[in-house]
């Protein structure tokens, strides 16, 4: 008996350095070849702001792609997902497509939203059709993913909104105060739709954190 | 709060994937129930209860004492 958990122990483990190295390798190539199109001028002169705003997008197709790749291949996805088995991710596979398609829209109507500044490469018009639709599918994904959601993902989501809120109001508006008081440079437009969508996602980490979804299975 | 739901669940010889699929909820939802990180609805705990053919206080367990008048 004592084997078996040594062995479960380890095989945790494992798993545990195989998608941390995995989202390092992703993140840090991810950030790099989205840092090098910058710095070739392809996407026009960028500021702190949008490169801010395009990581964090590029972090959400990231994280996305990898439950894409879950969804496609479970075996392969159980490998380094947090699930206990293959199964697991076959079981949530509706809930997890609805999810997929929400958040792989809110990254790329990020990353839109940064790129389409006046005198970049995208028009301000078509990129405020392209994220307006983007938003409407992320709703639309929304919708569907609240059927498929049971009652600890729901109760999960609700907490992560409240969780946005208060960091949003809390370090949003600081930010805000501290420039209204002429401590700081103000938060620029851009900024605050980084922190709507940024604090999402630290705040969905939180409320699953709590709920013990983060712990190795 | 404190359960014994995987007590229960393990008497019957179910994995908790067996458990949540007779209940329609998921893995993760039986796996926060029995590590205390999350307590289910009312609805949840009352089919918990009928499928273990337990009562509810027997599968949750509240230390509250009622103030005596």
């Amino acid at each position: 008996m004592d084997m078996a958990i040594g062995d479960k122990s380890k095989s945790k483990t494992g798993k545990l350095i195989l998608s941390l190295g995995l989202g390092a390798v992703a993140g840090f190539f991810g950030a790099m070849g989205f840092i090098r199109l910058i710095d070739s001028g392809a996407l026009g002169e960028f500021t702190t702001s949008q490169e801010i705003a395009g990581l964090v997008g590029l972090i959400y197709i990231l994280t996305t792609l990898a439950v894409i790749v879950g969804l496609i291949s479970p075996a392969l996805g159980a490998r380094f997902l947090n699930v206990e088995d293959a199964d697991e991710l076959r079981e949530q596979r509706l809930m997890l497509g609805w999810s997929a398609v929400g958040m792989i829209a809110m990254g790329v109507a990020l990353v839109l939203a940064a790129i389409g500044a006046p005198g970049g490469p995208i028009a301000p018009g078509a990129t405020l059709v392209a994220v307006v639709v983007l938003v409407a599918i992320g709703w639309f994904a929304g919708l569907r993913l609240r059927r498929h959601a049971d009652e600890l993902m729901t109760s999960v989501s609700k907490e992560a909104t409240s969780v946005a809120f208060y960091l949003t109001c809390l370090l949003g508006g600081g930010w805000a105060l501290l420039a209204h008081l002429e401590y700081t440079a103000g938060p620029a437009p851009l900024d605050w739709l980084t922190m709507f969508a940024g604090f999402l996602l630290m705040a969905c980490f939180i409320a699953a954190g709590k709920r013990g979804m983060l712990v190795q299975r | 709060m404190k359960n014994r739901v995987k007590e229960h669940r393990e008497g019957q010889g179910w994995s908790q994937g067996e458990l949540a699929r007779r209940l329609g909820v998921s893995r993760q939802t039986i796996n926060a129930v029995e590590t205390d990180k999350y307590d289910p609805s009312l609805p949840l705990a009352l089919r918990m209860a009928k499928l273990f053919a337990v009562t509810v206080p027997d599968l949750f367990i509240d230390d509250w004492v009622p103030e005596a008048e």
